[in-house]
């Protein structure tokens, strides 16, 4: 169906996508901002969402833990270093905490991963699922920079 | 007891934000976008005490 001569379409900027990668990664949940302003309230709650499940984590006495990578130490699992990998997704957040496990600063400690804690493995979950999900939220940012719709703007 | 609450409380509220960061973009509307984050949530809850169901069961036959 022609769209009536009094519509104008309008096509939305499409934001480079080595801004929305590394925006996105570095402060989680960012990257639908870069959508235009119908994206905003989206954005907004995926950053929330994913500081506040982090956050969950850091309470649970979870974090980063910097694992092991060569194969021949005793420690090695590659599990661990999988879950780095992605816990690492939730960018500061996740800075953050591998910062305050290996530098033991004291004014760090309340942010750093207790291994020997009872809920150390699901404290470090929870942040394993915020950095995923900030993955997958800044490759759906860009799936939708590339595919973005126009948008009708009707003359008044 | 608190050790196992706090499981069960983690299952729901972390497969409500994996539903929600991968079911608002769904629709269009906040309610479109409700209604897929609502479905998703039900999928992913559904299987996974499913699993749970099953490994329970399973392990009666463990056979220790």
């Amino acid at each position: 169906m022609p769209a009536p001569s009094n519509v104008q379409p309008v096509a939305s900027p499409v934001r480079s996508p080595f801004l929305i990668v590394v925006v996105g990664w570095i402060l989680p949940g960012s990257a639908f901002f870069f959508l235009g302003p119908r994206m905003r309230g989206r954005a907004l709650v995926s950053l929330i969402v994913i500081h506040l499940t982090f956050l969950f984590g850091v309470l649970l006495k979870g974090g980063l833990v910097w694992p092991a990578w060569s194969l021949y130490t005793p420690g090695f699992s590659i599990l661990n270093n999988l879950t780095v990998v992605v816990q690492m997704g939730a960018g500061w957040l996740a800075a953050l905490s591998l910062g305050a496990h290996l530098s033991h600063w004291g004014a760090l400690a309340a942010v750093a991963a207790v291994e020997s804690h009872s809920w150390f493995e699901l404290g470090s979950f929870y942040c394993l699922v915020a950095g995923a999900l900030n993955y997958f939220a800044v490759c759906q940012a860009l799936d939708r920079n590339h595919k973005k719709p126009f948008e009708i703007l009707a003359k008044q | 007891m608190l050790y196992g609450i706090l499981h069960v409380v983690s299952l729901v509220y972390l497969t409500g934000v994996v539903a929600l960061i991968l079911g608002m973009n769904e629709g269009e509307t906040p309610r479109e976008a409700t209604r897929h984050v609502l479905g998703c949530w039900s999928k992913i809850l559904g299987g996974l005490v499913g699993l749970g169901l099953v490994v329970y069961v399973l392990s009666l036959f463990a056979g220790e």
